[in-house]
């Protein structure tokens, strides 16, 4: 198995496990200080450790987002909401097309990216984060760690190995989050406790509060769309969606911050995510997870940024899913892309494709001929002269 | 065309599994049905379903895979989700590009980052006209990598000759080999 991977992992399953003890009660621990490592004769430097470890694995992770805007950007967030604890935080982004945020002991915070295309703004990313943070402050991974081990829990992952012919070192990655789900569970106190934790320290950063259920609802619609639960890695550690959902309405209808002038900061997250958005889309249906990602699109539409990029994956998704009258629904879509400034010169060449395969000669080079006069550098230019050469 | 079994101790360590490796001597070699090849050098093989897999210095560090003959409906690689409905799956009647985008997606969902394509364009195929494509991409420990795709659809097929090996050294190593064994492709 692969280090890195391994690493991704064994951090996710740290991150997002619990232990059963609530505040207060037995085994319970009091809150991790600013700026302070665990004493070496503890368990918890033990675990440290071992997640000092997974970071070197993460530093150099295949996965990172470069992206130095975007990072500057969600540390700024983290800082806002952990003040004294920011320094003790490091934030790795990671290109997983797949809704996750999580937190090892030792600091490290992961978010992927199929976190970042399914929130609307900076408020609900936010939340979120909050969260994780929650979990973090509680220290509630020490407990869970002391179980994972009892239980040898480990051992399950050493089956993940592929063919030797496959290209990567492990099953894809949907298989390892099945799998991940499988073994661990949230458990309710702590998730509790880090929603309450989590609202407080957002509010306190002047976040409006009615965005924090938002992404919940969001999810669980992704969810039901969906029939297959294996990609919810969130859910599969989280369980109890719609109780967080009717607590964080709970909060917000208490809480003292008025919203009306309180942080939605749809710009400031639009300025910063928008140039990565077309490569998240693409990720997002290399999933192959068709219902899931039109929920997802549906957000995005409703949201009504990039109407002729939106409109063009539309078409990428009815392409892809080649379901009983999805070639007209392409054809429709990329069309309606083509009526907004933003398309991607790439609906010339998809929507010449569609026609080169229905035999619409005609249309199809007018198409081919419209993306490489808009793509004159086009790599695949000599691809798409064999195409209108055949034409011909 | 003689093959000597022989099991490859580093292959070994490097995938973990005990996979029996046959060795590809010099000349002229059958590669599934449908085509034969001839090698300069030697190299380890091995095979799972439709992929044959060529490599000389271990196949996480260079690898020449042979696909030979998908059909319509089926995938790249074997996944390990029940539903293989969720994994890319060729048809027969995809253009090319859209083959090219198979191929991408299939690698990108097998633990790769960063998965690019370039250079779509058609190329001979034995005596077909088939296509070919350069690949990049990044290993989940962060080794750039790089390779070359060329193919053809045969009698509604996909046959796909992929090389592939880390960038600063092992695909450059041995790329003159598999240019050659690429222009040797002769039809059965
Ligand atoms: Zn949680």
């Amino acid at each position: 198995m692969s280090l890195a991977r391994t690493g991704v992992l064994v951090a996710l399953l740290l991150s997002t496990t619990a232990c059963a003890a609530q505040r207060g009660s037995p085994g319970a621990l009091p809150d991790i200080q600013p700026g302070r490592r665990p004493d070496l004769e503890t368990e918890e430097a033990g675990l440290w450790m071992q997640t000092d470890r997974l970071e070197a694995d993460l530093k150099t992770s295949g996965a990172l987002v470069a992206d130095s805007a975007l990072n500057a950007y969600v540390r700024n967030i983290v800082c806002r909401l952990a003040e004294a604890y920011c320094a003790d935080i490091r934030i790795y982004i990671l290109r997983v097309p797949y809704f996750n945020a999580s937190m090892m002991p030792n600091g490290v915070m992961q978010v992927w990216t199929g976190l970042i295309l399914r929130v609307d703004n900076e408020a609900q990313l936010a939340y979120v984060l909050g969260h994780e943070l929650g979990h973090y402050l509680r220290r509630h991974s020490i407990q869970r760690w002391r179980d994972v081990r009892a239980k040898s829990a480990f051992l399950e992952f050493s089956g993940l190995l592929t063919a030797p012919t496959g290209f990567g070192p492990l099953a894809s990655l949907g298989a390892q989050l099945a799998l991940v789900g499988s073994i661990f569970a949230f458990s309710r106190d702590n998730e509790r406790e880090a929603d309450e934790l989590g609202f407080g320290l957002a509010v306190k950063a002047g976040y409006d509060p009615r965005e924090a259920s938002k992404v919940w609802e969001a999810l669980v619609e992704e969810r039901d769309a969906t029939k297959d639960s294996a990609p919810f890695i969130f859910f599969a550690t989280h369980p109890a969606p719609e109780e967080r959902i009717e607590n964080l309405k709970a909060f917000a209808k208490k809480s003292a911050l008025d919203g009306g002038h309180a942080i939605i900061g749809r710009e400031q997250f639009l300025a910063q995510t928008r140039p990565l958005r077309t490569m998240l889309l693409r990720d997002e249906l290399r999933r192959r997870e068709f219902t899931g990602s039109q929920v997802v699109l549906d957000r995005l539409f409703e949201a009504g940024t990039g109407l002729g990029e939106l409109y063009f994956f539309q078409g990428e998704l009815y392409r892809l899913r080649d379901n009983e009258g999805d070639r007209e629904k392409t054809t429709a879509a990329y069309q309606k892309a083509l009526e907004y400034g933003d398309a991607p010169v790439e609906t010339h060449r998809a929507l010449g494709l569609l026609f080169f395969k229905t035999g619409e000669k005609e249309k199809a080079r007018l198409a081919f001929e419209r993306y490489l006069q808009q793509r004159v550098n086009a790599e695949d230019r000599e691809m798409i002269e064999a195409y209108l050469r055949q034409l011909e | 065309m003689k093959r000597t079994t022989a099991v490859l101790t580093l292959v070994m360590l490097l995938t973990g599994c005990a996979t029996p490796y046959t060795l590809i001597e010099p000349g002229r070699t059958a590669v599934g049905d449908l085509y034969t090849v001839e090698s300069q050098i030697s190299w380890s093989s091995t095979r799972t379903g439709k992929i044959e897999l060529w490599t000389v210095d271990g196949n996480g560090l260079q690898a020449l895979r042979f696909v030979n003959g998908l059909a319509d409906g089926e995938t790249l690689f074997e996944g390990k989700r029940k539903d293989n409905k969720k994994m890319p799956t060729f048809r027969k009647n995809m253009t090319i590009s859209e083959i090219m985008e198979f191929v991408v997606d299939s690698v990108a969902l097998q633990g790769l980052e960063r998965v690019e394509s370039a250079g779509l364009r058609p190329y001979k195929f034995g005596n077909t006209q088939g296509f070919r494509f350069e690949l990049s991409y990044v290993s989940s420990k962060g080794l750039e990598g790089q390779g070359a795709v060329v193919g053809a659809v045969v009698r509604e097929r996909l046959y796909l000759i992929v090389y592939s090996g880390t960038r600063a050294y092992y695909y450059p190593k041995h790329r003159d080999h598999v240019e050659r064994i690429i222009g040797s492709i002769r039809m059965q």
